[in-house]
């Protein structure tokens, strides 16, 4: 019996995942106290829970499906689009303990506190754009696998609101621990999920080699982009360096959940490094397919249908509740996170002194309305690669002034908004006005976005002594030593 | 005691709030909690990057290593396919 495209016993195991997922979100809210625990978990969480968490809310259904997409399209070398943010993993064990040292929230609040009230609070709201439109991405990507899997029987609109309203009801709930929570269950499954195509591929093809003959292209399992397409040697290194910088602009990059620096940064880089071994097994399960069926036409549907034709009865479900069960936990995270950004940096500046159950019925209510934001990109947004694309761009407008501030004393607001004003028009005139391709585009607007940041730090006035003085003092302070910043009476911001 | 411990406790006897130190006070005592000089890469006092603890350099190495292994290994499997 066929429901909505999918088999009576695929449907019930789709049910029964997303029930044990929300069911998940909703004990967890039990534990959500303060406004802490609601957008940080309390910060008390070791490696396991923070590797499962920075893996789930890093790897999101979009991935697979533009991966699997375009490896079927130009090749082994359309890992790229996911790949290419390796480069930045070794920076993450660097770059993460920075954060937790700051003791901060938000990328927001190190605005606030590096540049000053303007750039915080442009930065606040160019973090809830990102993290809506981050959210509209994954949405948009798990809708257009699971419209693949049933034969476009259940419209993309009606997956993206099912899982809206799941992880919005436990979202809201739980907040912090209910994305740990819900991922760690994930974790798992996006691990299954990733690699479960590739031995249902090659038994179905016979072996490697007649799936080598199929495909009848050496060059289509060139890493390094021989076959046609646009994923070049310059991509790659171009790509490289803009997610390097975008890193540092990512608007969950503060949202740091470890108790110590040890846990984050063991958090972050296993759960990165898993996301790659992940990324890889989707760009051969991709290349094994077309071998099988090379009549796809649409890039952002092969993943789906692939697990339409390829897995057997219950399988098929198993996927389609795991990419939805990943897609709600990571957008929850990202919800929250938002949340988070509106909480800290306008909320509690317009109305200091409530209570802190106020102040957690305002980040629940906030959270919910930017994921709704989300939701709405999701169901306006042209194609997933267009997005993914501009995921990449966009935080690198203000991630050179993020790296820049975190070395050097001159960055200052008036080179944090030069930066992002200059890098953003650059961008957009090489883009639209003389429509230069991506990597040409990438060069030209960070040179001059480097170049913008230097001489106008340079040459503007230096942020006050003592603030830089606090900044650097939270920076270079481990965590474990806060009597040290008591000790000159230092600002702490959450523990 | 040891070094370090005798320099935790020599803040902790000291912890203030904003409102209760001199302004004077708290910039000298800002100052004395600043990066010092020769744990800098670059000796200018407009620079703050520190030369990273032992455990951050074998990590990112350890890390660094192990992305390559895995573009070697991907790149590789594909070259072994593709010549089947």
């Amino acid at each position: 019996m066929t429901i909505l495209g999918l088999n009576f016993w695929d449907i019930v195991v789709v049910v029964v995942y997303l029930l044990a997922i929300t069911g998940i979100g909703m004990y967890a809210a039990k534990k959500v106290k303060t406004v802490g625990d609601f957008f940080l978990g309390g910060r008390k969480f070791g490696k396991l829970l923070t590797a499962a968490r920075d893996f789930g809310i890093g790897t999101s259904t979009d991935e697979p499906v533009v991966v699997v997409g375009q490896s079927y399209t130009i090749g082994l070398a359309g890992v790229w689009y996911t790949l290419i943010n390796m480069v930045a993993t070794p920076f993450y064990w660097l770059i993460r303990p920075w954060f937790r040292r700051m003791r901060l929230f938000t990328i927001g609040d190190f605005c606030q506190m590096r540049f000053g009230g303007s750039f915080g609070y442009f930065y606040s709201i160019f973090g809830l754009l990102l993290t809506a439109v981050t959210i509209g991405l994954i949405l948009k990507g798990t809708s257009a696998a699971v419209v693949g899997v049933t034969g476009s029987a259940v419209p993309p609109w009606v997956v993206v609101l099912v899982m809206a309203f799941l992880f919005l009801l436990y979202g809201a709930a739980g907040g912090q621990y209910a994305a740990v929570f819900t991922n760690v269950f994930n974790a798992f499954f996006i691990i299954v999920l990733s690699v479960l195509l590739i031995p249902f591929c090659v038994v179905k093809a016979g072996g490697f080699t007649p799936i080598a003959r199929a495909v009848n292209n050496a060059s289509f399992f060139d890493l390094f982009g021989t076959s046609a397409g646009e994923v070049t040697g310059a991509f790659i290194v171009v790509t490289a360096l803009v997610t390097l910088t975008a890193a540092m602009g990512n608007p969950n990059v503060a949202t740091v959940i470890g108790k110590t620096e040890w846990e984050t940064r063991m958090g972050i880089t296993h759960g990165m490094l898993l996301k790659r071994f992940c990324t890889v097994a989707w760009a051969f399960s991709g290349i094994f397919f077309l071998a099988l069926n090379s009549n796809v036409k649409v890039p952002d549907e092969v993943f789906g249908t692939a697990i339409a034709t390829i897995l057997p009865i219950g399988l098929i479900g198993l996927m389609v509740a795991a990419m939805m069960a990943t897609a709600m936990s990571c957008c929850q995270g990202y919800m929250v996170i938002a949340g988070a950004y509106f909480l800290e940096n306008f909320y509690k500046r317009l109305l200091a002194g409530k209570s802190e159950k106020h102040y957690l019925f305002v980040s629940r209510i906030a959270s919910v309305v930017c994921a709704v934001a989300g939701i709405t990109f999701a169901l306006v947004f042209p194609t997933l690669v267009d997005l993914l694309k501009y995921a990449w761009v966009v935080p690198s407008f203000v991630g050179m002034t993020i790296w820049a501030s975190l070395a050097w004393r001159r960055v200052n607001r008036y080179s944090a908004w030069t930066t992002a004003i200059v890098t953003f028009v650059t961008q957009l005139i090489c883009s639209y006005y003389f429509k230069m391709s991506f990597v040409p585009m990438c060069i030209i607007y960070m040179s001059v976005g480097w170049v913008t940041l230097i001489v106008v730090s340079l040459l503007t006035p230096r942020e006050p002594q003592d603030k830089l003085d606090e900044f650097y003092a939270l920076l270079h302070t481990p965590i474990g030593q806060e009597d040290k910043l008591k000790y000159a009476a230092v600002p702490i911001l959450h523990y | 005691m040891t070094m370090e411990n005798s320099e935790t406790q020599k803040y902790a006897n000291s912890v203030s709030d904003q409102g209760q130190l001199d302004p004077q006070e708290r910039l000298r005592r800002l100052r004395e909690i600043q990066l010092p000089n020769e744990r800098k890469i670059i000796k200018h006092p407009d620079f703050e990057i520190a030369w990273p603890e032992r455990v951050s350099t074998i990590g990112f190495v350890v890390i660094t290593l192990i992305c390559a292994a895995i573009l070697f290994g991907t790149w590789f499997i594909g070259k072994l396919i593709a010549s089947l």
